[in-house]
């Protein structure tokens, strides 16, 4: 039977919670195996999003996706990452595309979009 | 650049404001095959419209599978530029199409674009209301029994197997005998039948070659019966999500002229094509196939189409909507999945046969296995009186017929039995476009079934049939078609008339 990423996802943020902080370098371990045995190596990407997604979602926390228009510089990252909660799941994303501004995103399901991009779009659309 | 563009450009930015918020969005995981996988977007309504963000513009997306961590949906498009990580949002919408009077003699496709060059639809088309794709159908009170008939024009149909306006009578048959010219006849007959209300006529042509559509629009514009027709075009060529979509915008449009009191007739060419669309769709959504690899719901899929069948009763405004379902089949099988699921959902078929085709029975109806569960309350009192005898006489010469072969010598009645039922036959024969008004179909058949047919060779009808009707037409006009006409009665009076008519037409002609 093949297995959703979310079902994966749900067995491995169970697993971790379950399981000691010591044990938790095996537990990963073991999921890498148990994935490969069911041949979803394939799927590998899509099933780990859904775990961190369970993980920091059972933590009480959010994904946040910030996404730039430039790379920022290491120590800024840092900063930003730092002021958001420690249960918060934080990916700073360098985007050309949004020509200036941010774009952030939650859990892949809300945004705050303040590019140029954007301004541009409504402007013309 | 003129100034008042510069002006207006300038207005534009003044009045721009910005206020960033919060707003639902959805990210493409998976794209492929016209189909998307879509994150996020946990509000979006099944049905629901959806706006794709792809690198050469926005794209439109119908959302179908709404499952616990994603969306499938459908693009309306062309889906090879939607790329994975694409931006999706909502529109709010369920899937819709505009409606008008102004859709008349226009081709269009099934999201209402104009395919036949002619502009734009709507001049202004925020005031066209807009109908949804799927609507539930009427209930059983809003309904009354179908009685009014939709006269095709041809007399097998007419006389033996009557469509009332709200019924769904299936065509069904194997390729080339004859489906697409009964439902063209059909439209093209509802220029002579003056004495009711017009009726609306949309063709949906679904999975069928883009030169047969130019075809049949040709025709229709050339036989001036375009101005009263719409065609919703979603050919072979189209993607499986536009052939999915086709049959319900025609069943929309045909919804707003029945809700406006008016008659309307959509034929669905053909079924079988968008059953396999939809097959299609579900097997790339990953939904669960079945018999044939068809969805679980494809009867539902026929079923909630043809339920919004309907003729409304008066205080609904006594609008109807008729369809007329065409099946093909396989080698004439009518006992394969999709022809017995639309067989017990419509009221009657009309069944087609290759073997009657070839032998030059045209149309190629088989009256043994066509039926109107509708029956005759859907017959002008005139046609009524006529054919009741028909299809009883052409039954038993029938069976007869098939002993004929192994008697040698006949008995006189048997030898009289089948001769008439072959001149029922050979008067009930009628070459495609060229529909009779259902005045001129009683009185040829009063002529062949009470017997003043009965000494005109058979090579001969044809002919007879023509020179009569044209007889009638030049010298009669008055005294038997008008009066058949406007009343659709055959009263003695008229009888009496059509019966020295008949004998003066047989002196004249010999």
């Amino acid at each position: 039977m093949r297995h959703t990423a979310i079902a994966y996802a749900r067995a491995f943020a169970e697993a971790v919670k379950e399981a000691s902080a010591e044990k938790h370098r095996e537990i990963i371990k073991r999921f890498v195996r148990v994935i490969g045995k069911n041949g979803d190596l394939s799927r590998g990407r899509e099933i780990v999003n859904a775990a961190i997604k369970e993980i920091t979602k059972s933590k009480g926390g959010k994904i946040v996706d910030l996404e730039f228009a430039r790379e920022l510089p290491g120590a800024l990252k840092e900063g930003l990452t730092k002021r958001l909660s420690s249960d918060d799941y934080v990916n700073i994303i360098p985007n050309p595309s949004l020509l200036a501004g941010v774009r952030i995103t939650f859990n892949g399901e809300e945004e705050l979009d303040s590019s140029l991009k954007r301004k541009l779009k409504k402007l013309f659309v | 650049m003129p100034y008042d563009i510069i002006e207006k450009l300038k207005k534009e930015i003044e009045g721009y404001r910005d206020e960033t918020a919060l707003e639902n969005v959805g990210i493409v995981t998976e794209a492929g095959d016209g189909i998307v996988r879509i994150s996020g977007l946990s509000k979006a309504l099944s049905q629901e419209v959806l706006t794709v963000e792809t690198s050469s513009g926005d794209m439109s997306a119908l959302a179908f599978n709404l499952e616990e961590s994603f969306i499938g949906a459908v693009v309306l498009g062309d889906g090879k530029v939607v790329r994975v990580g694409d931006r999706v949002r909502q529109t709010g919408s369920v899937i819709s199409v505009k409606v008008g009077q102004e859709l008349l003699g226009r081709v269009i496709d099934p999201l209402g674009n104009p395919l036949d060059g002619k502009g734009v639809v709507f001049k202004n088309p925020e005031h066209a209301p807009a109908f949804p794709l799927e609507r539930p159908a009427p209930s059983v009170i809003a309904r009354e029994s179908v009685n009014i008939p939709v006269h095709t024009g041809i007399k097998a149909i007419d006389a033996m197997i009557p469509i009332g306006r709200g019924q769904r009578e299936l065509i069904i048959g194997d390729r080339q005998t004859g489906k697409t010219a009964i439902a063209l006849d059909a439209i093209l007959n509802q220029k002579q039948d003056k004495s009711r209300r017009q009726i609306i006529c949309i063709y949906v042509a679904c999975g069928q070659k883009n030169s047969k559509i130019a075809q049949f629009v040709k025709i229709l514009e050339e036989a001036g019966a375009l101005e009263y027709s719409i065609v919703v075009s979603a050919p072979a060529s189209s993607s499986a999500a536009i052939q999915y979509l086709a049959p319900f915008t025609g069943c929309a449009i045909g919804e707003y002229f029945m809700d406006k009191g008016q008659d309307s007739l959509v034929v669905y060419d053909d079924l079988t094509k968008h059953a396999s669309a939809y097959r299609e769709l579900s097997l790339l959504l990953r939904r669960p196939p079945g018999r044939e690899a068809y969805p679980g719901d494809i009867f539902y899929l026929h079923a909630r189409l043809l339920e919004r069948s309907a003729k409304m009763n008066q205080s609904k405004g006594g609008g109807s909507l008729t369809a007329l379902p065409i099946i093909e089949t396989q080698l004439g099988d009518v006992s394969a999945y999709i022809p017995t699921n639309v067989i017990s959902i419509t009221d009657g078929q009309i069944y087609l046969e290759s073997s009657l085709f070839h032998q030059g029975l045209r149309p190629a109806i088989n009256v043994g296995l066509s039926v109107s569960r509708v029956g005759s309350s859907a017959q002008t009192k005139a046609m009524k009186k006529i054919a009741s005898r028909l299809r009883l006489e052409l039954a038993q010469a029938r069976e007869l017929q098939a002993f004929v072969q192994f008697a040698s010598d006949l008995d006189e009645d048997t030898k009289k039995k089948i001769t008439r039922g072959q001149l029922l036959t050979e008067s009930l024969k009628q070459m495609d476009r060229e529909p009779l008004a259902f005045e001129e179909e009683v009185v040829f058949l009063y002529a062949a079934i009470n017997g003043f047919l009965d000494e005109i060779p058979l090579d001969e009808m044809k002919q007879f049939e023509r020179d009569f009707v044209d007889y009638l037409r030049k010298l009669e006009r008055d005294t038997i078609l008008m009066p058949i006409q406007k009343t659709g009665l055959f009263d003695e009076k008229t009888e009496e008339h059509l019966k020295r008519a008949i004998h003066e037409f047989k002196k004249v002609r010999n």
